[in-house]
């Protein structure tokens, strides 16, 4: 009841004039950031951070959750239209919601994608509110053991995606763990990889790849065969029915779940939430051979549990201090500069700015529904617009994302190159997925493990031995076994029918001897 | 050796022996001094301990992909001296045969865009983009010089306005007079 009572209360602050304001601006910034190629809306936050001065510690917590929540979402925007995820957890929406749009059906993909992840961050936004004060005892037991662990969760969510290619799939991943290996090492500062090009010691961001392997391949095969003529899509415009709708209330469901499980793992993050999601969808759907192709359960899924991780993030920061993704550093570091300590302390002193803080997140999840669909509306136009015309502002939006990571020139080259090799990959059928995924989970996993064996002297079984962490091994072992043993199944019983075949064929041959 | 067996080899073959070949030269040239870098090593957790394992990683899944192609071919080879058409494998890697592409056009509009990365810090981002406009819209088919002009002229004040003005954004100027002409450029512009 008291949680009740305080979110009414915070209600009231946060639907104040100038906290919706703020909150409003705040969360178009986020889905325009998050939708731009290149401006994630991490970087909205972090340019907006120095803005927050000028506003009350309330207002500038409202401005920077309004980014949040909307920016997570956005990136789906240009994923779907454009083939270019604007955050690392759009990519699944590449993977169902761009097929859909080349098939003229971008309305019902945003709606979905809309509709899932407004419903993702409003459950999210409700656990923010009443789980927090509980999970902060709870959150204390997390270590890196378990955060490595959660990530290994995300890593083998490959084989869902493998698709009966396992060998090439999982090369393509150590592939992708080695270029996220590029650089100087995290702990004892040893460049790896870098064949004395200092350029490279910074390493290779997972962005520049994304965006060479995905938008700039999309564009040359764009140019090449004039892929998708907008008279189509402007025949087949038609958002989902309640009906279509109402059929995803599964994969929302789940996705949800998940989301706000993950989402409460400090550092696993929306991008594992999305691809967990997604693979156990690809694993129980009965479409999953279509998979990749535009199922509308596979865009739902992910975008809800992307989107339930922001609310569930904020658990950990705002009951322990701990950021739980990069969005949520740039809170806490706006946290300290508003004089705002966060931590169990925090709900007993400010116990009304919390709930202020909850209630306009819910509020952002609400509102998000009518900005997304205004910037969708003005993002689909570009529908319309010759691919010729289009392939080259999106080459450009790509070259400027890539050199907006660092303001480095060398990440134009590198964006280029893995664009090239992106285009080889396709032609020759090697799936570009897993490497992506080892690009943006290698580093993470390889903090993770280095600080664990550090911490634990080098001892490998603190990963079994500790609950938590044992827990999620043992749930990556199970999807690892759910996932295989369709494919295993399979070839057990060809292998069985071809004996049979051959010892039939004998005995004929026998026979007619 | 017949022509369909060499195209085969090729096909099966040649990638994963690539990535065989290439990951103990990766091995090797893992750090500037891998001696050091492994004496710096702790137990299991070293500098190069992760990209290690991420190429033995590759190595492993190279070798496995390898069997899988001879394999594979050895059922091709059986079903062609049977005359029977070969039976697909889901775990080789072949080419997409099913939609058609103007390769040249791809690789020209590669070229352009390699030729645009290099081109920026050289000329700047405003006059590459510039030109990079002009050709990808001649390379892609069209040909009315004012939608040239117009797209080329105001997609780039468009970029500039929203990644330079509004975004501050420090991209390239360009070297030499280049960065006398986007100066001046800026200036007229009013972004400086």
């Amino acid at each position: 009841m008291d949680a009740l009572t305080n979110i009414s209360i915070g209600l009231g602050i946060a639907l104040e004039f100038y906290h919706m304001a703020v909150m409003l601006t705040g969360l178009v910034i986020g889905v325009v950031a998050g939708a731009l190629p290149g401006i994630s809306f991490v970087n909205a936050m972090a340019i907006a951070l120095p803005f927050t001065y000028m506003m009350t510690p309330l207002g500038a917590m409202v401005f920077l959750g309004g980014i949040y929540a909307g920016g997570v979402f956005g990136g789906s925007i240009s994923a779907i239209l454009i083939n270019i995820p604007g955050v690392p957890s759009s990519l699944p929406s590449c993977w169902e919601g761009f097929p859909m749009t080349r098939r003229g059906e971008s309305a019902k993909a945003l709606t979905i994608a809309i509709t899932a992840a407004a419903t993702g961050g409003l459950v999210s936004a409700l656990v923010l509110t009443f789980a927090a004060p509980p999970f902060a005892s709870f959150a204390l037991r997390f270590d890196q053991p378990e955060f490595f662990a959660a990530t290994m969760l995300g890593l083998v969510s490959i084989i869902a995606v493998a698709r009966g290619t396992p060998w090439i799939s999982f090369l393509s991943l150590f592939l992708g763990i080695a270029i996220g290996s590029v650089g100087t090492d995290p702990v004892y500062g040893v460049p790896r990889l870098t064949f004395g090009f200092s350029a490279l010691e910074g390493g290779i961001d997972f962005v520049v790849v994304m965006i060479g392997l995905f938008a700039l391949c999309e564009v040359l095969e764009m140019l090449g065969k004039h892929a998708y003529q907008n008279s189509d899509a402007r025949v087949k415009l038609r958002p989902p029915t309640k009906k279509e709708l109402w059929g995803l209330r599964g994969p929302i469901g789940r996705g949800t779940f998940l989301g706000n499980i993950i989402g409460l793992i400090p550092g696993a993050g929306a991008t594992v939430a999305a691809l967990v999601a997604y693979s156990i969808e690809k694993t129980i759907s009965p479409r999953k051979s279509e998979f990749g192709t535009g199922v509308p359960a596979g865009l739902a899924a992910p975008e809800a549990a992307g989107n339930a991780t922001t609310g569930a993030a904020m658990v950990p920061l705002m009951t322990l201090g701990i950021p739980g993704s990069a969005a949520c550093a740039i809170m806490l570091a706006a946290m300290i500069l508003h004089g705002i300590t966060p931590g169990p302390m925090l709900f007993a002193m400010q116990s009304d700015m919390v709930y202020a803080i909850f209630a306009s997140f819910l509020l952002a999840n609400l509102c998000m529904i009518v900005a997304g669909v205004f910037v969708a509306k003005g993002f689909s136009s570009l529908l319309r617009v010759p691919p010729t015309i289009l392939g080259a502002f999106i080459v450009i939006l790509s070259v400027l994302g890539a050199y907006g990571v660092r303001n480095n020139v060398v990440d134009i080259y590198l964006c280029l190159t893995f664009g090239v090799l992106g285009h080889l990959m396709k032609r020759f059928n090697f799936p570009s997925t897993p490497l992506i995924l080892g690009v943006i989970l290698g580093p993470l996993a390889e903090r993770y493990f280095i600080t664990a064996m550090a911490n634990y002297d080098n001892d490998l079984t603190i990963f079994f031995t500790r609950p938590i962490s044992a827990t999620i091994v043992a749930f990556t072992v199970i999807f690892i076994l759910w996932a295989l043993t369709p494919d295993l199944l399979v070839k057990y019983n060809r292998r069985r029918r071809k004996k049979r075949e051959m010892m039939e064929k004998n005995l004929r041959s026998r026979e007619a001897a | 050796m017949v022509n369909h067996e060499r195209t085969g080899i090729i096909r099966h073959l040649l990638p994963p022996m690539l990535f065989i070949v290439a990951v103990p030269v990766l091995l090797r040239y893992l750090a500037p001094d891998i001696g050091q870098a492994d004496a710096m090593a702790r137990g299991l957790a070293g500098p190069v301990s992760w990209p290690r394992f991420a190429l033995y990683g590759v190595l492993f899944c190279a070798v496995g992909w390898l069997i899988q192609s001879l394999r594979q071919m050895r059922r091709e080879a059986q079903t062609w001296r049977l005359g029977q058409p070969a039976a697909s494998d889901d775990e080789t890697m072949e080419p997409e045969q099913d939609e058609a592409f103007n390769e040249p056009l791809i690789w020209s509009g590669v070229a352009l865009t390699l030729a645009y990365g290099f081109l920026i810090p050289v000329v700047g981002f405003a006059l590459a983009t510039m030109a990079y406009l002009l050709f990808w819209l001649l390379l892609g088919g069209i040909r009315k010089p004012v939608l040239i002009t117009g797209i080329t002229v105001l997609g780039t004040v468009l970029l500039l306005y929203v990644f330079v003005k509004l975004a501050l954004m420090p991209l390239d100027r360009g070297q030499g007079m280049f960065d006398g002409i986007t100066v001046s450029l800026y200036r007229l512009l009013r972004i400086y």
